[in-house]
């Protein structure tokens, strides 16, 4: 199956998917104090989830992939590096070993004013224009994907966020997509 | 002549003077004051010639390291936010962080954007604090006793941090000053450590982002009026006098520059040499006119993808190639002036319309391309920063 994903606001899935999971107002009718860090979920469950992907569709796998590795937490994330890290499943295993956290964050300056309202990024993806998607063969494609993010903050307030452009390269192996390489190829940060 | 002959000749003379005299005298003083003033002019035009080229030599001077940036109080800053000042108070220490770092001014001030938004309260979740996110153990090698929270003592560190990490990779930089700065941007975002086991930028994404995020910004945001500096383009010299024109009006940007060459990825995975402008929404149909940004000759075509090549005719002579359009109006040899249409927005590739969404695919190439150009010949160099510099990116 080849679909085209356009322009899914991922907080929706995310909304969705806990509620399939039943991650739902259970858990925090039964817990009213605050979950300690290592209770806490990454975006409070805001993040798409890998399982979403539809791992015969590299489509569904380059979108599920591109929004994952922009889904940052600033209470817990150290880098941009750790969202990549969350999208490993969907990757290769060679690529996924690829994924290195470097000493400091490249975007430090947004997380740190995320910080402050202790924000997550919502991230919402679409296709990129031009030709930059290519069906390379029958088991090799890439796909381009623009996504654009702001931060939401736990205490109501928006943090302004950017922009970026990735190409995700995949290959199918046993009858399913994995990553095997992605290229951010620009980034650009809104003005403050 | 007879006295009496005299006599009325020096009355007359004595009655013309009495006439014209005041009126003599009159243009004399008028004449000396214009002389005056003209001295004046002059001597103000050569001292004010003088000053501008004084000034203008320092600006040459200082753009062959650190440029001139903006603070918040001088020039530079547009109304429509094209650019990002230096905030005032700071500006003096960027200055010296410079100098005590041998790292251009406006790289030192897209750093201090980029770690903390020039935040000197600014925290992270690891630990980082202060205008330029010091861990507490690296403040307490660089800052000297003072306070982590204090703009102008971050500042002061992050000169003195820059110039050790210099040192510390200026090997695998070599001679080349440009690489030098990529690698200590490196070695501060990733360790240089990483630096060294790798000879040379790290090939992690976060890391490679910092490293072009920072070289661009330098440019574009702190040094408008500057040549390229640190590895924003792989073109390092003058790009020549003037502003260019958006070659694909109303277009947004949609794809960028980038070889493909970082290790790990797959080796059929594509190398991007140019960059992709599109009229939103044009889909497959035709798009804007192509523009010329700039004077230029048409020096080719490639007629699958809907190529038209040119090279530029005034300094330092790029070459240009507009890809994907759906026709042209230009022959070969023709000297387009900035503005010309050169064709129509596309989707022209493989040898028929179809191939790809309309967009413009432009790439610029070195002087030193072969004639005529042609895509993909290792000779393409980063059109983006090249654009945004001669005010030519779109909106």
């Amino acid at each position: 199956m080849m679909t085209t994903t356009k322009k899914m606001i991922v907080p929706v899935i995310g909304l969705a998917v806990l509620a399939i999971t039943g991650c739902g107002s259970s858990e925090e009718e039964a817990s009213e104090a605050s979950p300690s860090p290592s209770e806490m979920q990454v975006a409070d469950g805001h993040c798409m989830d890998v399982d979403a992907a539809h791992r015969d569709d590299p489509d569904s796998v380059g979108y599920t992939a591109a929004s994952v590795m922009h889904c940052w937490d600033s209470t817990m994330d150290a880098t941009m590096t750790d969202a990549a890290l969350r999208a490993a499943p969907l990757m290769s295993e060679e690529w996924a070993a690829q994924q290195t956290q470097p000493e400091r964050n490249a975007i430090q300056g947004q997380f740190s004013a995320a910080a402050k309202h202790e924000a997550y990024s919502v991230p919402e993806v679409s296709r990129t224009g031009g030709d930059v998607d290519q069906n390379v063969d029958y088991d090799k494609v890439a796909r381009g994907f623009t996504i654009e993010w702001e931060w939401q903050g736990r205490d109501g307030e928006t943090v302004p966020g950017g922009s970026a452009q990735i190409m995700v390269y995949m290959e199918m192996h046993s009858g399913k997509w994995e990553v095997v390489g992605h290229h951010t190829t620009t980034v650009q940060e809104e003005d403050r | 002549m007879s006295m009496a002959g005299k006599a009325a000749k020096f009355g007359i003379k004595a009655a013309l003077l009495k006439l014209f005299g005041p009126i003599l005298a009159f243009f004399g003083v008028a004449l000396l004051l214009l002389a005056f003033m003209l001295f004046l002019l002059i001597n103000a035009g050569l001292s004010g010639g003088a000053e501008q080229a004084e000034s203008e030599s320092q600006r040459v001077e200082t753009a062959g390291n650190s440029c001139s940036i903006t603070s918040e109080e001088g020039e530079g800053g547009d109304a429509e936010g094209k650019s990002t000042s230096v905030p005032a108070e700071y500006a003096e220490d960027v200055k010296k962080a410079s100098e005590e770092a041998g790292i251009p001014e406006q790289i030192i001030a897209a750093q201090i954007q980029q770690e903390s938004q020039w935040d000197p309260t600014a925290g992270s979740h690891a630990g980082a604090q202060g205008i330029a996110q010091f861990m507490p153990a690296t403040w307490a090698t660089y800052g000297e006793g003072g306070d982590i929270h204090d703009g102008h003592d971050g500042i002061a560190a992050l000169g003195r941090y820059m110039k050790d990490l210099k040192g510390q990779v200026s090997e695998q930089a070599g001679d080349d000053s440009d690489e030098l700065i990529r690698l200590t941007l490196a070695a501060y975002n990733a360790g240089p450590g990483a630096v060294h086991q790798h000879d040379g930028v790290p090939p992690y994404d976060e890391t490679r982002h910092y490293v072009e995020t920072i070289t661009g910004n330098g440019q574009t945001k702190f040094s408008e009026d500057c040549s390229p500096k640190g590895s924003a383009t792989a073109w390092d010299g003058d790009l020549g006098d003037g502003e260019w024109t958006n070659p694909c009006p109303g277009c947004q940007f949609t794809s960028g520059y980038g070889p493909r060459n970082v290790p790990g990825l797959p080796a059929w995975a594509q190398n991007h040499v140019g960059v992709d402008l599109a009229t939103p929404g044009a889909g497959n149909s035709n798009g804007t006119d192509i523009i010329a940004p700039t004077d230029m000759t048409v020096v080719g075509f490639l007629a699958d993808d809907g190529c038209v090549m040119t090279r530029q005719k005034e300094g330092p002579g790029f070459f240009f190639a507009f890809c994907h359009m759906n026709s042209n109006e230009v022959e070969d040899g023709q000297e387009l002036k900035r503005g010309d249409i050169i064709g129509v927005e596309g989707n022209t590739a493989g040898g028929g319309g179809g191939g790809v969404a309309t967009h413009l695919h432009l790439e610029i190439y070195d002087p030193e391309s072969p004639d005529p150009p042609m895509p993909y010949n290792d000779h393409n160099i980063d059109p983006e920063p090249i654009l945004k510099e001669k005010g030519a990116w779109p909106e």
